[in-house]
């Protein structure tokens, strides 16, 4: 009988966004709306899989940007606070539906649920969604892995060794000190490769990554099955690479599910459509009409303009998520069949990589669909769920290559991270880069004054680096934010470096930085040497 | 005036002359020309501006209760009003690569540098590109050489490249008198993406246990790829954005790749 596998992958990752000088600020609310809508879904959906006795494998990058968010005590505090008044909200809803639709007013009751028993969530899981998922992973359900440390965009960095390295090992190192184990794999950001990253990779212990479709089909030698088996570079490193059919028949706009007219409505919120003085107190602190969450419309259609848009229904929402579920299933058996009669027998290996916060977040239907989807290939003895480190275990032969440069952006190269939209950051990138090394190799003794400046330097520099900004540059969303994080971190590396060749350290200003931009406490900048 | 009440006011589409007045009121300055979009913008970030030093002024200033450092009292770095350098004041060639027929050269030139081209008179200055895949470039091996005229103050050039999977680097320099390129300035090499399937015949299999390498005859992909022409493929993230009804402001598209389905 045909057989093959599916390897589910979740990339959660979020740039590290925390301002601990302002009581609220906009684009934390980014990290509190991924807990709510995707990872704290995610864990319940895991949850109900494992009380069902569901057998499921996923697999979750966890960046250590997020790890570090999750972790961090300030922004716990204020998930919290935010989800205390996120909750008042919902109970405000629940009285004033009541005068509405009766059909809002039970979604109103079920948002209020939702939300508490979200926070209740959060908070026995020790207020770290991470905690949530390793306790899965120690079941065996999920295998987490890395990324490179601040999710920069490995191929502009290739001219700086000690930069790629220093990204590699702090992102295991972050990992290791966070989980409390070392992680087998790495997604690379973006899944950019280039040569020879595998070697950077290996030398971190990395045992496997992720690369897009045409990182094999272009690779210097032929893969034999396509995407359809891991193959292993030169310096031995596994790599697993991305089926274009799974991510076309989950996202297309033409064919895709989360289009469907019953699936909730993004853009349709309270925030928007309740008048000023009552939603005030639950809007950004500036008064800026911003998304809440509690959303009564769906999609309705394509065409319909957003004031027409239909009452949202939940149990018609559940009927799409059980037809696309069994839709889903029900092709990529067809695919394993396909492809295992092609391959006379050899088991293909469907990896289906995703951002996390894609499910839940932007496709609020997301995670029951994942649900769905696992209680459907239960049934089927074709179609068996697994992860990198299962597959790995189970080859006794494997094909050698050098994967081609490639990316998972558009176009499949790297011209979303440098384009005339973003281009202005590189030579900024380039000076602290060299920088960096420079004075990494030069202080092999420093006072403890130039240590704490040295390590605040690689701080900001790793931050810096996020390959969001570059992103967020060329989608034109949020561009502001975005540029201007990358100049605060540019000119605060240039300011420290000023004082520490002058000499002149200003403690209080050191002070801050660290306190302001706290990733990675443990840091040690010799990793740039 | 409540920085949201204005925010409302402001909503409630209000007359170039009421405009003009809220801007006086708030200090901002305007010129005569201005248009009513632009007075409302400047409005806006004025507002902005006090919305910072607002939230500022309610600085919890508490440090993380487990990070163990002292509270800081003093107000945000002043970095945050200053502009990054435009010039580091050295001389670079970098180049990096952007797709596999795209190539992105920036640099930056030294004071000592700029004066010695301008104590040149004008000549010409020039980018060329050398293609040196497989050799080791002595100036005048390369397989290729293409050259642009450029500015220096442009500082970046995008150069479009004939060959995917191949090595190319750039040498900035002038035209002198007598018609010759003088470098001035070498970059590092970069590669260009392939694009299309390897051409070698052959396949490399490992047996994990013995981790014994063997070299077989190469069958090609059992499966033929359903592969993109290049630059078709606006990535399936373009394709989410179109899922429901657009509009509004989805505010963290922050959904990176979920490739493109094919490249290519």
């Amino acid at each position: 009988m045909a057989c093959g596998y599916f390897l589910l992958v979740l990339h959660a990752h979020l740039p590290y966004i925390r301002h601990p000088e302002f009581e609220e600020f906009m684009e934390e609310r980014w990290l509190f709306e991924a807990i709510t809508e995707t990872y704290i879904p995610l864990l319940k959906i895991f949850e109900n899989l494992e009380r069902d006795g569901i057998p499921f494998k996923v697999t979750i990058s966890i960046t250590p940007p997020l790890l570090e968010m999750f972790a961090s005590h300030d922004l716990q505090s204020k998930y919290e606070r935010h989800m205390v008044k996120l909750i008042e909200l919902a109970d405000r809803e629940v009285a004033r539906t009541k005068r509405e639709d009766p059909r809002k007013h039970s979604l109103a009751i079920y948002y209020l649920e939702t939300f508490s028993d979200v926070l209740n969530t959060y908070r026995k899981y020790n207020r770290n969604p991470a905690e949530g998922f390793k306790v899965f992973r120690d079941k065996g359900c999920i295998e987490l892995i890395t990324c490179n440390a601040t999710h920069g965009f490995l191929p502009f960095m290739m001219r700086f060794p000690q930069v790629v390295n220093a990204q590699i090992k702090i992102g295991v190192e972050a990992f290791q000190r966070h989980m409390g184990y070392r992680p087998k794999g790495m997604w690379i950001a973006e899944c950019a490769y280039v040569p020879p990253l595998d070697r950077y990779l290996a030398e971190a212990g990395v045992k496997f990554f992720f690369v897009d479709s045409h990182g094999l089909w272009y690779a210097d030698h032929q893969p034999r099955y396509g995407v359809y088996r891991p193959v292993i570079t030169p310096h031995e490193v596994f790599v697993f690479a991305r089926d274009p059919e799974s991510s076309e028949q989950v996202w297309s706009s033409q064919v895709g599910y989360p289009g469907d007219g019953r699936y909730r409505e993004f853009y349709r919120d309270v925030g928007f459509d309740r008048e000023y003085e009552y939603i005030r107190p639950y809007i950004d602190s500036c008064g800026e009409r911003i998304n809440t969450g509690i959303k009564y419309h769906r999609i309705t259609g394509k065409d319909v303009d957003l004031a027409d848009k239909e009452l949202y229904d939940l149990s018609e929402a559940m009927h799409a998520v059980e037809e696309h579920a069994r839709d889903f299933a029900g092709k990529k058996i067809r695919q394993i069949e396909r492809l295992y009669a092609l391959f006379n027998g050899v088991g293909p290996i469907i990896v289906a990589p995703f951002d996390a916060e894609l499910f839940g977040h932007w496709w609020y239907e997301g995670p029951q669909f994942l649900e769905r989807f696992f209680r459907h290939i239960a049934k089927t003895k074709v179609l068996i769920p697994s992860t990198p480190s299962e597959i790995i275990d189970s080859l006794e032969i494997v094909q050698v290559l050098t994967p081609a440069p490639s990316s998972w952006g558009a176009n499949g190269y790297f011209e979303v991270w440098l384009n005339g939209r973003n281009d202005w950051i590189y030579p900024h990138y380039e000076e602290m880069m060299e920088r960096m090394v420079e004075l990494a190799q030069k202080f092999t003794n420093p006072t403890e004054l130039q240590r704490r400046v040295l390590n605040q330097m690689a701080r900001e520099l790793l931050l810096a680096q996020s390959s969001d900004w570059a992103f967020i540059m060329t989608t034109g969303t949020t561009v502001e934010y975005a540029a201007s994080r990358v100049k605060t971190h540019a000119l605060r590396f240039l300011e420290l470096d000023r004082q520490l060749r002058s000499g002149k350290i200003e403690v209080g200003y050191l002070q801050q930085l660290e306190w302001l931009d706290a990733i990675f406490p443990w840091l040690d900048y010799r990793i740039f040497a | 005036m409540n920085p949201n009440d204005v925010m409302e006011l402001l909503d409630s589409g209000l007359t170039i002359q009421k405009l003009r007045s809220l801007a006086k009121k708030l200090g901002v300055k305007l010129r005569r020309t201005m248009r009513k979009s632009e007075i409302e913008n400047l409005i806006r970030k004025k507002l902005e501006t006090k919305k910072v030093r607002t939230n500022m002024g309610k600085e919890t200033r508490r440090v993380e209760a487990s990070s163990g450092k002292i509270p800081v009292e003093e107000p945000k770095p002043v970095e945050a009003k200053r502009e990054l350098p435009r010039s580091y004041n050295k001389d670079k060639l970098i180049l990096l690569p952007v797709n596999p027929f795209w190539i992105h050269a920036h640099w930056d030139v030294s004071e000592r540098t700029k004066k010695s081209f301008e104590s040149l008179g004008v000549v010409r200055k020039v980018l060329r590109f050398y293609d040196v895949t497989y050799i080791i470039f002595d100036g005048s091996n390369a397989h290729r050489t293409f050259e642009v005229y450029v500015d220096l103050e442009w500082r970046n050039y995008y150069f479009n490249v004939p060959m995917p999977n191949a090595d190319y680097i750039a040498v900035l320099g002038y035209i002198n008198t007598q018609g010759i390129f003088v470098p001035v300035l070498k970059s590092n090499v970069v590669r260009t993406p392939a694009c299309s399937p390897s051409s070698a015949r052959e396949e490399v299999w490992m047996k994990l246990a013995r981790r014994e390498r063997k070299v077989v005859e190469g069958i090609g992909m059992m499966e033929q790829p359903v592969e993109r022409p290049f630059g078709s493929s606006p990535g399936l993230q373009k394709e989410y954005f179109e899922l429901g009804s657009g509009g509004g402001a989805f505010i963290w598209r922050m959904v990176r790749g979920v490739g493109s389905g094919g490249i290519l």
